[in-house]
C-alpha cells in the first residue's frame, strides 16, 4: 500500500472544482483563438504585447490543462477512498459529460464546414485552425474515455472484475486494471473507426468514378491531344518536372499514356549539339499568355528554349493542332 | 482452421513462386541470374517440404463449420465484414481511372510488358528524363505482374478488382489464424477492426503495392507466431517463404529485418544455443537470399543506381544533428506524421504488459518487438533521409500506408487484452 503524507494537497487537487476549472478551461480555447483573430482584424483594440500573449495562449492552456485533468483522474481511479460518489460528482460528471460531447459535435460540424467550403475556411472566420480543432477533439475524447474508466471503476459492475478483496487493495493491480481498461476503450474506439469506409461510402464512391480528367486535372487534355495528333514513333518534348506543370513535366506518368512514344524531358535540352541528334520532333505550347507558358520561342531569329535558359535554333516549325488553347507543334532542327 | 491458415499461406506462397518463375523465364538475358534461380528453387523446396511435413505429421482435423460460428452475434460481424469487403469490390468495379502511382509505375509497367519489353529493358525508357532514371527498377515486379497476368487473362473487370480479392483473402486469413488463439467472436471483431481501417481499407481501392505487401507481411508474420505457440515447422517454413516474398513487393523499407531481430529475441534460449539459432536460421537464410536476389537484379541486371547513400561522411551530418537539436524537430514531425495512429500502436504495447501472465506471452513478444523495433527504424530512416532530400516532410502518407502491416498485429494485442479483462469467453 502506498502511503501519502499530504492527504490535504490530494484532497484539494482531487477536488471536484479544480476538476472543473482546468476542463472550463479547456473549453474556452477555441474562444482564446476567435479573440485573437478579432483583435488580429481590429488591430487598435489592444496592444501589441497582448497580440503576442493570445497567440501563444491557446496551445499550452490545451496541453496543460489536459495534463492536470489527466492527473487528476488517474488519481482518483487509483485511490478511489479520497472521494465518495456523491451527488454533486454526479451531477459534476453529467455536465462534463453533456459539454466534451457537445463540444466535439460542434468541432466535427466545423471541420465538415471546412473541406465543404475552402481552405483556412476555418481560419478566417472562426480564428481556430483544424489542426487545433482535432486536437481539441482528441483531449476530449480521451479524457472523457479516461473518465468512464472511474466511473466503471466506481460502479457494481466493476467488483465483476476482482478475484478477492486481497486484490482489490493492490495498487499494482488497479494499475493493470486501469492501463487494460484504457486499452480496451482504444479497441471500442478501433471498432468504431473501422465504420469509416461505410460513413465514406458516398466520397469515395465518387472518387472511384472518376475519370483521368477529373483525376488529373486539364493538363490531361494535353495530354490527349498529343497522343492524338502523334504517330507511335514520334519523339515528344516535354516541360521540365516541377510543381509548375505537375502532370504534363512528370515523365513516368505521361509516358502511360503516350507509349511508345519516346519522351524526351525539355530540361536535358540545354546544347545544340543534343538538338541535331533529335532532328524532328512535336510539343505542345502550354499555359500561353501565363507564367507557365512553356516553351518560348521566336520565330523571327528561329530559337526556342525548352528548359527556360537556352535559346536552341531550329529549322522548321509546323502547327499541327489548335484547339482550346493547346496548340501542337511540330519542329525540326 | 489450421487447415485454411495452411490452405491460404500455400496459395499465397504459391501464387508468388509462380510469377516468380515466370519472370526469371522472361528476363533471360545474357546476364546469369543465378542467384535468382537458386531463390526460386530454395523457395519452392520449403514449400514443397512443408506440405510433405503438413499431409504426413499434422493431426487430422475435419474441415466442417461448427455451430458454435453460427450464432446470432457472430452472424452480425460476418455480415458486416461482408459489407465492407463488398463496398471494396463495387468501387474497383467501377473504377473509371487509376490512382497516380499505378499510372506512373504498377500499370505502366504491365503495360510495356504487354508490348514485350522485359523489366531488365525498362531503363532504357528513362533515357531522356533527368529526375527519373531509375523509376521503374524503384520497386520489384510484382504488382506489375499481377496486373500483367490479369490483362493477359482476359477478365472483362478492372484490374483494381485485384485489391478487393486481396482484401478479402487478408480478412480470411486473419480469422483462420487468430480463432485458436482468441475464439471465433473475437477473431471476427480483430477481422473487422482492421480491414475496416482507413489506411488499410483504403490500399484495397486504390492499385498500389501496400495491400499485397501487408497481405504477405502479416500473415507471414503471424504464421511465425503460431509456430512460437505450436511449434509445428511447417508453420516456420510458409511464414519465411512469405516474409522473404514481401521484398519482391516493396523493397525500399527493411520489415523483414524488423522480423529477423524480433524472432531471434522471441526465441532466445539462454540454456539452449541450439534451439535459439535453429528456427531463426531458416528466416534468415530465406530472407537474405531474397534481399541478394532482388538487390543483384535491380542493381546488376537492371542496372540501378543506389538511391540512399551510406558513407562516413552521409553519417557525419545526422550524427552531429543529435547534439545540435536536429534530432528532435525530426522526432517531433516523425510524431505529428503518425497522428492519432500512434495511439493504436502504444495501446499493444500497453496491453502486452498488463498481460505478462499469459501463456503465450513469448510469442506475443515477438509481435510487440516488431512494432517497437520497426518504429525505431521508421524514425531512424526519417532521420537519415532528412540530411540527404528536402522532400522527407511528404512521406508522412507513404510511411502510414507501408506500416499497415502493423496494424493487424497491434489490433490482435488490443483484442486479446481486451478480452483478458472480461475473463470469461463471450
Amino acid at each position: 500500500m502506498l502511503h501519502f503524507k499530504n492527504k490535504q494537497l490530494l484532497q484539494i487537487c482531487t477536488n471536484p472544482f479544480t476538476f472543473l476549472f482546468f476542463w472550463i478551461l479547456i473549453l474556452v480555447t477555441p474562444f482564446l483563438n476567435y479573440f485573437r483573430i478579432f483583435f488580429i482584424q481590429n488591430a487598435n483594440l489592444l496592444p501589441d504585447n497582448l497580440h503576442f500573449l493570445l497567440k501563444n495562449i491557446s496551445t499550452p492552456i490545451l496541453f496543460f490543462s489536459f495534463f492536470c485533468i489527466f492527473i487528476i483522474v488517474c488519481l482518483l481511479i487509483l485511490l478511489p477512498d479520497l472521494h465518495t460518489f456523491s451527488k454533486k460528482n454526479i451531477i459534476l460528471l453529467k455536465l462534463v459529460y453533456s459539454s466534451g460531447f457537445m463540444i466535439f459535435v460542434i468541432n466535427l460540424v466545423l471541420i465538415s464546414l471546412e473541406k465543404s467550403n475552402y481552405p483556412n475556411f476555418l481560419y478566417s472566420k472562426t480564428g481556430n485552425t483544424i489542426d487545433f480543432i482535432g486536437q481539441l477533439n482528441i483531449a476530449i475524447l480521451a479524457l472523457l474515455s479516461l473518465i468512464s474508466v472511474y466511473i466503471i471503476q466506481k460502479s457494481k459492475y466493476y467488483n465483476f472484475f476482482l478475484k478477492n478483496k486481497k486484490e482489490k487493495k493492490s495498487v499494482i493491480f488497479k494499475l493493470k486494471k486501469l492501463l487494460q481498461t484504457l486499452v480496451a476503450v482504444s479497441f471500442l474506439l478501433l471498432m468504431l473507426n473501422s465504420l469509416n469506409p461505410i460513413i465514406d461510402f458516398k466520397r469515395s464512391y465518387e472518387s472511384s468514378q472518376m475519370s483521368y480528367l477529373e483525376r488529373f486535372g486539364e493538363e490531361y487534355l494535353i495530354i490527349e491531344e498529343l497522343r492524338k495528333k502523334t504517330s507511335k514513333n514520334a519523339l515528344i518534348i516535354h516541360p521540365p518536372q516541377s510543381s509548375t506543370w505537375p502532370l504534363i513535366g512528370n515523365q513516368p506518368t505521361i509516358r502511360y499514356f503516350l507509349y511508345p512514344r519516346t519522351l524526351v524531358s525539355g530540361a536535358l535540352l540545354d546544347s545544340q549539339e543534343i538538338i541535331y541528334e533529335i532532328k524532328e520532333a512535336y510539343f505542345a505550347e502550354i499555359y500561353q499568355d501565363s507564367e507557365k507558358h512553356w516553351p518560348t520561342y521566336d520565330l523571327k531569329s528561329k530559337t526556342i528554349s525548352f528548359d527556360a535558359k537556352t535559346d536552341l535554333e531550329f529549322s522548321t516549325i509546323e502547327m499541327i493542332k489548335e484547339h482550346d488553347g493547346i496548340t501542337i507543334f511540330k519542329i525540326n532542327f | 482452421m489450421n487447415k485454411l491458415t495452411f490452405y491460404l499461406a500455400t496459395f499465397l506462397s504459391s501464387i508468388i513462386l509462380i510469377l516468380k518463375c515466370y519472370f526469371i523465364f522472361s528476363e533471360r538475358t545474357q546476364h546469369t541470374y543465378a542467384i535468382g534461380v537458386l531463390e526460386v528453387v530454395i523457395l519452392i523446396g520449403l514449400l514443397f517440404y512443408s506440405l510433405y511435413l503438413y499431409v504426413t505429421k499434422s493431426k487430422k482435423q475435419n474441415f466442417t463449420i461448427k455451430q458454435s460460428l453460427i450464432t446470432k452475434k457472430n452472424l452480425i460481424l460476418i455480415v458486416a465484414i461482408t459489407l465492407l469487403i463488398s463496398i471494396s469490390f463495387l468501387q474497383t468495379t467501377i473504377k473509371k481511372s487509376l490512382d497516380w502511382d499505378a499510372v506512373a509505375l504498377y500499370d505502366a509497367r504491365a503495360t510495356f510488358m504487354l508490348n514485350g519489353v522485359k523489366f531488365s529493358e525498362m531503363k532504357n525508357l528513362t533515357t531522356f528524363d533527368y529526375k527519373n532514371k531509375y523509376y521503374y527498377s524503384l520497386y520489384p515486379p510484382f504488382t506489375s505482374l499481377l496486373h500483367f497476368s490479369w490483362y493477359n487473362s482476359h477478365i472483362p473487370l478492372p484490374v483494381s478488382v485485384i485489391y478487393s480479392f486481396m482484401l478479402l483473402i487478408l480478412a480470411i486469413g486473419l480469422f483462420a489464424v487468430l480463432k485458436p488463439r482468441i475464439g471465433i467472436t473475437w477473431s471476427l471483431l480483430v477481422t473487422i477492426t482492421t480491414i475496416g481501417q482507413q489506411s488499410l481499407f483504403s490500399t484495397s481501392l486504390i492499385a498500389y503495392s501496400n495491400l499485397p505487401y501487408t497481405l504477405y507481411l502479416a500473415f507471414g508474420i503471424l504464421l511465425l507466431h503460431k509456430y512460437l505457440i505450436e511449434k509445428e515447422p511447417w508453420w516456420l517454413y510458409l511464414g519465411a517463404i512469405l516474409v522473404a516474398s514481401s521484398q519482391w513487393i516493396r523493397f525500399l523499407e527493411l520489415s523483414w529485418l524488423a522480423v529477423i531481430l524480433s524472432f531471434i529475441l522471441a526465441n532466445v534460449k539462454i540454456k539452449n544455443i541450439n534451439k535459439t539459432i535453429k528456427a531463426p536460421l531458416t528466416l534468415i537464410s530465406t530472407c537474405v537470399l531474397s534481399y541478394t536476389s532482388w538487390k543483384y537484379f535491380s542493381e546488376v541486371i537492371s542496372e540501378k543506381d543506389v538511391i540512399f547513400q551510406f558513407s562516413i561522411l552521409y553519417l557525419l551530418d545526422p550524427v552531429v544533428g543529435i547534439f545540435t537539436g536536429s534530432f528532435l524537430v525530426i522526432f517531433i514531425a516523425f510524431i505529428k506524421m503518425w497522428g492519432s495512429v500512434i495511439l493504436v500502436y502504444l495501446s499493444s504495447i500497453i496491453g502486452f504488459f498488463t498481460n505478462l501472465d499469459d501463456e503465450n506471452v513469448r510469442a506475443d513478444f515477438f509481435l510487440i518487438a516488431i512494432i517497437v523495433i520497426s518504429f525505431v527504424m521508421y524514425l531512424a530512416g526519417l532521420y537519415f533521409i532528412s540530411f540527404q532530400f528536402d522532400w522527407w516532410v511528404e512521406m508522412g502518407g507513404s510511411m502510414l500506408r507501408s506500416s499497415t502491416f502493423l496494424l493487424p498485429l497491434s489490433i490482435y494485442l488490443i483484442a486479446k487484452t481486451t478480452k483478458s479483462l472480461f475473463k470469461k469467453k463471450i
